[in-house]
């Protein structure tokens, strides 16, 4: 094992192994699902390490600012960890964290494109956008308040999405609206992910390479399933939609499952091929109607959550001197603020303890 | 300070302890140099091996040590950062790592007995 691992990922991994463990001791989901109001859960969190999102509900009393402050924790997170680590290592964090950026550029143009080409007003959404600095120097604010999309991509000229949402014209929006965009903004994300695990040591780009080869044949399999079954595209334009990455993307299964007409699509055979175990799950039979769909889309996205979560908790067991408990421990801190959100959305609509155990993963 | 920066102060503070054992070391270099010359002018080569292989066993243990100190010790800073509670658990497993200097120095000793 090189010296340098061991150096490079010491500190980091047993504090990110710290932190773990006392996230599995921790009693905070359990004592959310609990509580019996939003004020309650509320004062369940004032006393751990999502003490912010409690004082932000002392401030606004609002729901979203909460999540907001979920989201910084969560870009806090990042940086953090990208801090402690040098080089390819501390790059593909970084880039890691720039998901995040992406998700909320696309939430502003969003807002754009609801506020200037549909007329909407937006200034209530607005306040929940995260407005600071992420990686890149965007200033947020002007972004939203463009009057053109000329002036939106001047305000992104000094970020790496200037070239990607240039390419992109106001009659393109008009016509497809911001769909393709956001997807060609997902793809060059990936693509540079590819490109920066290539820069990685040996054992992290093993690692690393084996983690992201599965995030993106899990993505490509729910686009299959939302897609090429929910939503009945047709095989081309769900294709384009496909990262060409990973065993699903090119595989005969996808292709045959794709030239089947939209409605004869199985989804179950397909994930099934890759994931055997779906079956072995109560479903709601062959869909009937929109709802049936809808639930059947999510138990599928629900069983794919449950096979990443195994794999990336079997990662915590392998070596400890690579970027793969980096890797775990994100996904493992993604899991439980999703968790915190869901349940404090779940205690705000009034909804029982048993119904929102139910919808968490 | 950047956290960078603070690891690279943990690990050289671990690094300088080690450095410190190796100094140490040089209490010995005066007599053990003397008795190898003393030897070699003899030309009793025998002995002026066993003094160098004496201090060949106490250096080595000790930089070995010193490079276990300072990756277990700065693990160690990283894990009791988030949670002091298991600072005296870190503490057992520097201590093994100290154990090689330990070892290298009793070897040493063993060695010299035999002159």
């Amino acid at each position: 094992m090189s010296s340098d691992r061991v150096s490079l990922y010491g500190f980091i991994n047993a504090k990110l192994r710290a932190k773990i463990g006392l996230m599995r001791q921790s009693k905070v989901i359990e004592n959310l699902l609990h509580a019996s109001s939003l004020v309650e859960a509320v004062g369940v969190i004032r006393d751990s390490k999502y003490h912010a999102v409690a004082d932000a509900y002392d401030r606004t009393g609002d729901l979203q600012q909460m999540e907001l402050v979920l989201l910084g924790m969560e870009i806090s997170m990042y940086k953090e960890v990208a801090r402690y680590l040098e080089g390819s290592s501390a790059d593909l964090i970084n880039h890691l964290l720039g998901k995040i950026e992406i998700d909320n550029l696309k939430n502003t143009l969003r807002l754009w494109y609801s506020s200037i080409m549909r007329q909407r007003p937006i200034r209530h959404r607005s306040e929940y956008l995260f407005k600071d600095t992420i990686l890149s120097p965007i200033d947020w604010t002007a972004l939203i308040n463009a009057t053109s999309w000329e002036v939106v991509g001047a305000s992104l000229k000094d970020s790496p999405y200037h070239d990607t949402v240039a390419a992109f014209t106001e009659q393109d929006l008009q016509q497809s609206g911001l769909f393709p965009l956001e997807t060609e903004l997902d793809r060059m994300w990936y693509v540079h992910l590819m490109e920066c695990v290539k820069t990685l040591k040996k054992a992290d780009e093993d690692v690393a390479t084996s983690m992201l080869l599965l995030e993106i044949d899990l993505r490509n399999l729910m686009m299959l399933v939302r897609y090429g079954w929910y939503h009945h595209m047709d095989a081309e334009a769900v294709k384009r939609l496909l990262l060409p990455w990973g065993k699903v993307a090119s595989s005969q299964e996808s292709e045959a499952y794709l030239r089947q007409n939209a409605s004869e699509r199985d989804p179950h055979s397909i994930i099934n091929r890759y994931y055997p175990g779906l079956e072995d799950q109560q479903h709601s039979g062959s869909a009937h109607g929109d709802e049936a769909s809808v639930l059947e889309t999510l138990k599928i996205e629900g069983y794919l959550a449950e096979r990443r979560k195994a794999i990336y908790q079997r990662m915590l067991a392998q070596d400890p001197f690579t970027i793969g408990l980096s890797l775990s421990y994100f996904f493992l801190f993604k899991e439980e603020t999703s968790m915190v959100k869901a349940i404090l959305n779940g205690k705000y609509y009034g909804y029982e303890e048993a119904y929102i155990r139910g919808v968490l993963v | 300070m950047t956290n960078i920066a603070f690891r690279r102060k943990v690990s050289m503070t671990f690094v300088a302890t080690a450095l410190l054992l190796l100094a140490s070391g040089f209490i010995f270099a005066p007599s053990a140099y003397a008795a190898t010359t003393e030897a070699a002018s003899r030309g009793d080569y025998n002995l002026a091996l066993v003094c160098f292989s004496a201090a060949l066993a106490f250096g080595f243990g000790a930089v070995a040590a010193g490079s276990a100190i300072g990756k277990v010790g700065s693990a160690a800073m990283g894990a009791i950062s988030e949670r002091p509670e298991i600072a005296s658990q870190a503490l057992i497993f520097i201590a093994l790592a100290e154990g090689l200097v330990v070892f290298g120095f009793i070897t040493s000793l063993m060695i010299l007995g035999k002159v």
